[in-house]
């Protein structure tokens, strides 16, 4: 029952604190893991880090692969609505003063005024998730004739990502 | 809760199922955070729950507060429609498959020592990802492209993200003060026609 319970107080916490995204904890989590409970090792960290950023889904499924080291499917479980709750909850509350708002000057000013910067961290992040693949020449062709494509037309990407995956798989990108 | 009048209404309020099945499909198409460019090409373009205004207030609320992006994300839309029982409903949509994918791929990882060679893959993947993510960035910028005021904005929010590596926090701190006092005052002659 221990590893359970300390599983559930961590997570919790972690997900009060984890500002701006799961990936903004992933240091304080390594730290806790590796070195204060010895949940696993820094390289088996490494690798589920890599794991949970590859597989589909929220980023902070990284929580479920440290509670299956932990406890086994239990584990992965507890620790991973752990992580949830607590930041889904206080999700919950401020969608509800937002869309409650409606219509307020201030909520429409913020609306308007907040689009454009949006939309900047949104080239950004395009930017970002490029950087971080370290993409080959052949990756950046790929990735601007995507963006031609994406946004002159409407055509599925996710067959195109399949595609993709599969020459990245046979490291031809 | 029923949302007031003034946002845009969709032709028809998502059924529960539909949100979870909607959240499903738009959590396994993001790999590698290329989220808010599918988030939008589902929720925006193919359902029409959301304008590109409310979307992007919702985007960032999800980001600024506590809590995976997508995850905040599929609260929001999900308590939009239905309250609580919506935002359950989109959570365990966007939850639910990949919970179980990451089962298999911590079986595989623990109890056998294999790493799945998942780098090689997302590196495919990556590439598509940054072309939807800037595609829906021209998408969306395209309604801003005669307004000099909302172009710099971006701009900067972009250049002190990318170039100055500003942690997300403190760009939306140093850049939202002046943004919502141009916005404030110019706000009125807008959102009447809506």
């Amino acid at each position: 029952m221990k590893p359970i319970f300390s599983l559930i107080t961590f997570f919790s916490v972690l997900s009060i604190l984890s500002i701006g995204g799961s990936n903004s904890v992933v240091p304080e989590m390594a730290r806790h893991a590796v070195e204060v409970e010895h949940w696993l090792t820094a390289a088996q960290f490494t690798d589920i880090f890599a794991i949970s950023q590859a597989a589909p889904g929220p980023s902070n499924l990284i929580v479920a692969l440290i509670g299956f080291k932990v406890a086994g499917f239990w584990g992965a479980l507890v620790a991973q609505l752990a992580m949830m709750l607590p930041a889904a909850s206080l999700m919950l509350l401020v969608s509800r003063i937002w869309v409650a708002s409606s219509g307020n000057r201030w909520h429409l000013a913020l609306e308007h005024g907040l689009a454009p910067i949006a939309v900047g961290l949104i080239f950004a992040a395009g930017w970002t998730i490029a950087e971080g693949a370290s993409l080959s020449t052949i990756g950046y062709v790929i990735a601007a004739a995507c963006t031609l494509l994406f946004w002159k037309s409407n055509i599925n990407p996710i067959p195109i990502m399949v595609v993709a995956g599969t020459l990245g798989s046979m490291r031809l990108i | 809760m029923t949302p007031p009048s003034c946002m845009t209404e969709p032709a028809t309020k998502p059924r529960l199922l539909e949100l979870a099945l909607t959240f499903n499909k738009i959590s396994l198409a993001s790999f590698g955070g290329g989220l808010s460019a599918w988030a939008r090409r589902v929720i925006v373009e193919e359902k029409k729950w959301l304008d590109d205004e409310e979307f992007l207030s919702a985007l960032t609320l999800s980001r600024v507060l506590p809590g995976a992006n997508q995850m905040n994300f599929a609260v929001y839309v999900g308590n939009r429609f239905h309250g609580f029982e919506g935002a359950l409903a989109a959570v365990l949509g966007l939850i639910t498959v990949p919970f179980l994918i990451i089962l298999a791929l911590a079986y595989t990882y623990f109890l056998h020592s294999t790493i799945p060679a998942m780098q090689d893959v997302l590196r495919g993947v990556a590439a598509v990802a940054v072309g939807l993510a800037l595609s829906m960035g021209l998408k969306t910028a395209e309604k801003f492209l005669f307004n000099p005021t909302a172009l710099l904005f971006s701009a900067l929010a972009f250049v002190a993200s990318v170039f100055l590596k500003v942690p997300l926090i403190a760009v939306l701190a140093i850049l939202s003060p002046p943004a919502f006092l141009v916005a404030w005052r110019h706000h009125t002659r807008k959102k009447d026609a809506s």
